[in-house]
């Protein structure tokens, strides 16, 4: 099963560029002149010798066919390109010959597996013709055994990558209590075929763009395509030509290089695990970029409504859903917000508080030596230099870390009289809440964003949050994703699209409107 | 871009140095007052007595002066009521803010002596108060009252300015008197007004009674209005929120039954018949049966009789109320504010005599009682050791 997927045949498509392996239907990737392969065995292996020389790694291995052993062939492919699989082709490729037509191994010529390849090329493993030079040693780099004969001047390709890689096992980021738990990989072939398996239909369509730099890695990008808006999809592509030059090792690479705004604190698109959320974002009309070797799919466009979504909302009841959803929004509020008004409301606007929690605020805050902001500013630094420290710990040591967290700096710094209770209960409540957003990306965000809003508190109190809320406003207004506005559903204010926002509308009404969206762009 | 760069960074710079952030105060540079009394100093001084709240350390847990500490009094006195707030500073380390204040407390020496809105005019002025604060009259020198420790709050302020509101709700012996309630009183046509009663308990020193108004005159108090007059005084105003409704059984001297009040609708009308004032005052009132001692309701005539007894009394309570009103010449019913909004031109001759002509206005009450229910379906004292 393993390598089936490696051999996805070309489908007859009415698309300019077939899926697949790239490279061998008249899109080269490189941009070097044409080489024609010699004739002569040596030339050809005396080339390869010079290209790959200082590679431990690489195999050419010789052996002779016809009668008397006379004729030369050599096959030429990366050894730890293809663990696991000591296949010898040659012998695979001469017992096609044999059983056919041709006769027994022993007289066997040049012209006959010339005219065999060329005219039958029906095989148990799949083969290639190839005719440039530079192509074959693509394809030597790809991981695809390249069989060149004396007096032949093309050249056998088959393709044989198999690297171990990860299985598909739970997702690490996005677990769910209810729904599927597949998690995609770092094997490109394996993650669309997720992807296929979920959305069959020809409409689904997956282009591919070998980017450029030593790396050549494959990036592809999916849409379903009655649901896409055609502007978007041209919009995209056109950014995404510019990735050919470049050298992209992972998918936030390509994020970072077709986004709109690459200051702004606010993601622009959605990253997921799970082959679900992003066939269910393409239904929407959303495009899915996988790029080999990262395990993760990108989705764009990426609006501000969609990053309170989780795929858990559609897995369970209609009530239960919309409450989480306001609770995120309200988690989303207080992250953000929560010590900038604790600072203004505690030095400008003590009339606000009601009188006997002031007094308790007081009794905690008397004797402190910080005023409140720098207060707040020690506390949330710790927080995050905890948050950081967590991230990067050895497994055996991380509990150890929130213990001494918790402890040391929480329970001691209080004990100390260096901070408040206050402080310390409005800064782990604000750590919570981040956590309670589904997105990582846009919880960031709220990390960068919370400092500016307590420097303007201290500085001018509620005066200074209002500006400051302004000011991200205005930002967010004028951000674009891939064109679409930022805030797509909130302003421009559309009440119809606001129903996946704010509430979570049952299913039956969801699903209907999906059908209407696909149908009616197929008319 | 480089312009645009430093364009924003200075216009950063000036956001954050223009504002000046004036009144930024942090937590522990200010204190909170939570109460205040003023009494007659000296040589015409005005004695300031100021509650401010001591916070007390997280670290140091010490539960039975914990109370004791929490209240700081501050003693300044000066002529004038700002200075002697600028004066607490002196004495305080700290600047006091208002925000929090709970109640004023008047002596009642100086309210007699003063017009009470002027002193207090400050509290209207100041931005940081609130004019919901409650202003209360003490019977003897107001600091004595604050140097008490409070029973169950954390302040004295708040003690009693809870105590306050929850009298006036349950048992109507005493009125919420407000800053904002002064003012509209005060600067009514009719300027009498009356501010809560507080005094000592005879038998214990500790405990607090705010029960009883106090009678102010163009701002100087003249008089006190005892809480059993104040029922009525509130009946009158058709203010009630609840009450009880006595009679003293006839012969026995320790048994009086009672009546819960749970609707109290009254309509006042002052007519002018020519140059002379007559009020008619119609009241229906829902109760429920409190206690039963002496009353046997078997049929419904029992029962009319019994409500109408209950009338009586309603009426009696009112007349009694209003005859006191009339001596002391106070108009805190709201009669002459009634006439002024009604006949605003008549108003203008009678406002010179009000005061002689309010003393001889006829009273026409009605009471109309409707008794809900009984308590229990019991017409008679339900667990009783005589044999009737």
């Amino acid at each position: 099963m393993g390598n089936d997927l490696s051999g996805v045949s070309s489908q007859p498509s009415g698309n300019a560029q077939s899926s697949g392996q790239t490279g061998m239907n008249g899109n080269p990737s490189t941009e070097q002149p044409k080489q024609p392969i010699s004739v002569q065995l040596d030339d050809n292996l005396r080339q390869l010798e010079e290209i790959f020389a200082k590679n431990s790694d690489i195999v050419f291995r010789r052996w002779s066919y016809g009668p008397e052993m006379q004729h030369m062939a050599c096959s030429i492919y990366f050894e730890t390109l293809m663990q696991g699989e000591i296949y010898n082709y040659m012998k695979a490729s001469l017992q096609d010959l044999v059983t056919h037509e041709v006769g027994p191994a022993e007289d066997i010529i040049p012209q006959d597996v010339i005219s065999f390849f060329e005219q039958h090329g029906v095989s148990e493993k799949k083969a290639d013709i190839l005719v440039d030079f530079h192509q074959a040693v693509e394809q030597i780099t790809f991981g695809n055994i390249v069989i060149f004969f004396n007096q032949w001047n093309k050249a056998l390709v088959y393709k044989s990558m198999k690297v171990e890689s990860r299985q598909i096992t739970e997702p690490t980021n996005e677990s769910v209590v209810q729904g599927p738990r597949e998690s995609t990989v770092e094997n490109l072939k394996k993650n669309i075929g997720l992807l296929r398996m979920r959305l069959s239909t020809p409409n689904f369509k997956i282009q591919s763009i070998v980017t450029g730099g030593e790396t050549h890695t494959q990036v592809v990008y999916g849409y379903v395509e009655g649901a896409v808006d055609s502007e978007l999809l041209k919009e995209f592509e056109s950014r995404v030509e510019q990735l050919r030059q470049m050298e992209i090792l992972e998918t936030s690479y390509v994020e970072q290089l077709i986004e709109d705004s690459t200051w702004s604190p606010f993601p622009q698109h959605r990253y997921t695990e799970r082959p679900d959320v992003a066939v269910a974002a393409m239904l929407e009309g959303k495009i899915a970029v996988l790029v080999q070797g990262t395990g993760g799919i990108l989705l764009c466009p990426g609006l501000f409504t969609e990053f309170f979504q989780s795929s858990e909302d559609y897995y369970q009841r209609t009530v239960y859903s919309t409450m989480i959803r306001w609770l995120r929004i309200i988690a989303f509020i207080l992250a953000l917000t929560l010590p900038s008004i604790y600072i203004a409301l505690s030095t400008f606007h003590t009339e606000l508080i009601p009188t006997v929690l002031l007094l308790a605020i007081i009794d905690t805050r008397e004797g402190i030596p910080l005023p409140a902001f720098f207060e707040a500013l020690l506390m949330e630094f710790f927080f995050e230099l905890l948050r950081e420290a967590g991230v990067r710990l050895p497994k055996t040591i991380g509990s150890t870390v929130s213990i001494v967290g918790a402890l040391v700096i929480g329970e001691a710094a209080i004990n100390a009289g260096i901070a408040s209770p206050i402080m310390v209960i409005i800064v782990a409540l604000t750590g919570i809440a981040s956590f309670a957003i589904p997105q990582y990306s846009i919880a960031v965000a709220l990390r960068i964003l919370r400092f500016p809003l307590m420097l303007s508190a201290s500085v001018m109190g509620g005066f200074g949050i209002m500006i400051v809320f302004i000011l991200i406003l205005l930002h967010l207004c004028k951000l674009r994703s891939l064109g679409q506005p930022y805030l797509a559903s909130l302003a421009p204010f559309r009440f119809s699209k606001l129903r996946d926002v704010v509430v979570r509308v049952p299913l039956k009404v969801l699903l209907r409107s999906l059908k209407n969206n696909v149908s009616k762009a197929n008319k | 871009m480089m312009k645009k760069g430093m364009v924003i960074i200075l216009l950063s710079a000036v956001l954050l140095i223009l504002p000046g952030c004036w009144n930024k105060e942090e937590l522990d540079e200010s204190g909170f007052a939570m109460a205040i009394a003023l009494d007659q100093g000296k040589g015409g001084v005005l004695d300031l007595t100021t509650q401010i709240y001591r916070p007390t350390n997280v670290k140091s847990v010490s539960g039975a002066s914990a109370k004791q500490d929490r209240n700081l009094l501050i003693k300044t006195s000066d002529e004038s009521l700002f200075e002697a707030i600028r004066d607490i500073p002196l004495h305080l380390g700290r600047k006091a803010k208002w925000s929090h204040l709970r109640i004023i407390l008047v002596g009642e020496k100086l309210a007699a002596a003063t017009d009470v809105g002027k002193l207090i005019d400050f509290f209207y002025r100041d931005h940081e108060p609130r004019h919901t604060v409650s202003i209360m009259i003490t019977k003897g020198r107001a600091e004595k009252i604050l140097q008490k420790t409070p029973d169950i709050e954390q302040t004295i302020g708040q003690q009693l300015m809870l105590t306050k509101q929850v009298s006036f709700k349950s048992s109507a012996k005493s009125m919420d008197t407000t800053l904002l309630k002064l003012a509209l009183q005060m600067n009514s046509p009719v300027g009498d007004s009356s501010i809560t009663y507080v005094y000592e308990d005879k038998g214990k020193k500790n405990i607090l009674n705010s029960a009883g108004l106090a009678l102010l005159k163009k701002g100087k108090m003249m008089g006190i209005l005892s809480s059993k007059k104040v029922e009525g005084l509130v009946m009158l105003r058709n203010e009630i929120v609840s009450g009880v409704i006595e009679i003293p059984c006839p012969g026995k001297k320790l048994e009086t039954e009672s009546l819960e009040i749970l609707n109290f609708k009254t309509k006042l009308k002052p007519k002018l018949i020519g140059n002379k004032v007559h009020v008619q005052v119609k009241s229906e009132v829902q109760g429920a049966i409190g206690e039963l001692k002496c009353t046997n309701i078997k049929t419904r005539k029992d029962e009319a009789e019994f409500a109408h007894k209950m009338e009586e009394q309603i009426k009696h309570q009112m007349f009694e109320t209003i005859h006191f009103l009339q001596k002391k010449k106070s108009d805190i019913i709201g009669i002459g504010n009634k006439i002024a909004s009604a006949h605003p031109k008549q108003w203008n001759k009678m406002k010179a005599e009000w005061d002689e002509q309010y003393a001889e206005i006829p009273f026409d009450i009605q009471v109309k009682l409707q008794l809900v229910t009984t308590g229990t379906v019991i017409g008679k004292p339900a667990v009783s050791g005589e044999d009737k």
